[in-house]
């Protein structure tokens, strides 16, 4: 294969790439994204970039080296420079070639995760809002005690619209994915190696996630169910099971509004819902508005089977209906919830 | 003082610790114990709640009136020997049957007539009453992990000892479906 033909090759692909990015930014129906895998089908060949020019330039750049090296020590020249100079060109051309082999393995497996997870939210009926993260936390921080973490940053990286349609209650939600970081300062001691010693300090930001569902929850207001670091409102309450108290705290602004909460259909619930959820708050704000939040970040996630090196398999993937188990029993429970303290007289 | 006599002196303490530590909680096990009961029966009788609902329901139907008074005088009955200070697994028991009875007696009831199926009284009424048993069953459920906490908190060792030289607290029988039971062959050996 010419040269001229390697780089028409590369080329091509690259801008098959740069297409299949643009197409996945405005793909809205799950059409859209078989259209993507069509269209890679049709390529025609495997999407694989030709790295025999690199390959060439490193070969041809390790016999210098040797040559240069062996004249070196040879004395046939003599360079005012030390003997491992000459691994210089070898080595900067094997990086260049793993840098680039890594970046376009990266994007190619970026972009075909992006592509599964569209067709994901779509089969789930879930679609991504386009929201100020750092406006949209100020703003639920107002109402939820669990966006009150971090004191260096606290922002939304994603903000999911969803529908639930159950048999007894239906609503609709938003799935949130929070980043906030701490910064600390650490103190720490070096020495010299002559017996000399240094305090230093230095910055350290600590990055966490925290992923959960608001939603409207017009049953229950001002109470908190903590079982993981969540300030308490004025008045406890301890349901009868032990095991219930041993994971959360419940508190609310009516001790009686707890008390009335805490049926025992509802312990139970909450109770079984540590079994899939780790580090689970929840919280009902004075407006009548829930905020369940926990510690899991696979409620969106699936496995990818295919990729775009099988194409016709991978859109086979797609076609099928990808449900969201976890996603989808932490809803059931919400609407366990709704139906465990709602007034069926009302 | 000698290092022995401090030695001796700090493992006696340290024992006063633990079986202090060990008594009290026993103590509370066996007050969740009682607790988790007591809310068993509050739920058994929030059903007191649905029956003038019931009633007033079965006096528009006659014949389904007769059976469906019955029903609710025999749970009424039933529910008037439940105690909420001590566990008393039977008489719960005799709840439940009569509470099932009821409820059987409301879904004939709705194949006679088929109007009720319409009546969003009956509907919310079906719906409470449904719930209400899901709460008992799931504050029996719940009652049943804490005899099971407790149970194991007498037993196992050294707990097992302060139990018997200070307290003599007996392990309580945890509740179980005679009705549902009796529809299986198989026993637990234990």
């Amino acid at each position: 294969m010419s040269r001229m033909t390697v780089s028409q090759q590369n080329r091509s692909l690259a801008n098959l790439l740069q297409r299949i990015g643009q197409q996945l930014a405005v793909a809205t129906r799950q059409q859209d994204l078989l259209d993507i895998l069509d269209e890679i089908g049709r390529f025609g060949r495997p999407l694989t970039f030709n790295y025999s020019r690199y390959i060439l330039v490193t070969i041809i750049s390790v016999i210098i080296a040797v040559i240069g090296f062996a004249m070196q020590k040879s004395g046939l020249i003599t360079l005012p420079l030390p003997p491992w100079i000459h691994a210089i060109l070898p080595l900067l051309s094997i990086a260049i070639w793993l840098i680039q082999f890594v970046y376009r393995r990266q994007q190619i497996n970026r972009l075909q995760d992006q592509l599964f997870y569209k067709n994901v939210l779509l089969d789930n009926h879930l679609q991504p809002e386009s929201v100020d993260g750092k406006q949209q936390v100020a703003e639920l921080g107002i109402r939820f005690a669990d966006f009150q973490r971090g004191n260096h940053l606290r922002e939304l990286t994603e903000w999911i619209k969803g529908q639930y349609n159950g048999n007894e209650h239906s609503f609709t939600y938003h799935y949130y994915v929070f980043h906030y970081v701490n910064k600390r300062t650490v103190t720490y001691v070096t020495s010299d190696g002559k017996g000399r010693t240094r305090v230093r300090t230095r910055t350290v930001y600590d990055h966490f996630h925290r992923y959960g569902i608001t939603l409207p929850f017009h049953y229950v207001s001002r109470l908190r169910v903590a079982g993981f670091d969540l300030s308490a409102l004025p008045h406890g309450y301890r349901p009868a099971s032990n095991r219930f108290n041993e994971i959360f705290k419940v508190s609310a602004h009516d001790e009686l509004a707890a008390a009335k909460f805490c049926s025992p259909k509802v312990v139970e619930s909450l109770l079984n819902l540590t079994n899939r959820l780790n580090k689970v708050n929840l919280e009902f704000d004075a407006s009548g508005q829930l905020c369940l939040s926990f510690a899991d970040s696979d409620l969106l996630q699936l496995q990818r089977r295919y990729g775009f090196d099988q194409p016709a398999l991978f859109a086979d993937e797609i076609r099928q209906i990808s449900k969201l188990d976890k996603l989808q029993s932490t809803l059931v429970f919400i609407e366990q919830l709704m139906k465990y303290t709602d007034n069926n007289f009302q | 003082m000698s290092t022995s006599i401090l030695v001796i002196l700090a493992i006696v303490v340290l024992l006063i610790v633990v079986i202090i530590s060990i008594y009290n909680g026993i103590i509370s096990r066996e007050n969740a114990v009682k607790r988790a009961w007591a809310d068993v029966i509050t739920q058994e009788r929030q059903k007191n709640k649905t029956l003038p609902h019931i009633e007033q329901i079965a006096s528009q139907h006659q014949e389904f009136e007769q059976q469906v008074q019955s029903n609710i005088a025999a749970l009424r009955s039933a529910m008037g020997k439940l105690d909420s200070t001590t566990p008393d697994t039977a008489a719960l028991a005799a709840v439940e049957q009569q509470s099932k009875q009821l409820i059987q007696g409301m879904h004939i009831a709705v194949e006679a007539y088929p109007d009720l199926k319409t009546s969003s009284l009956f509907n919310n009424l079906m719906r409470e009453i449904s719930e209400q048993q899901d709460n008992v069953g799931a504050a029996i459920r719940l009652f049943n992990q804490n005899v099971e906490d407790f149970n194991n908190g007498i037993s196992v060792f050294p707990n097992v000892l302060v139990n018997a030289w200070f307290l003599r607290k007996q392990a309580v029988d945890t509740f179980r479906d005679n009705e549902a039971e009796a529809g299986f062959d198989y026993r637990p050996n234990i």
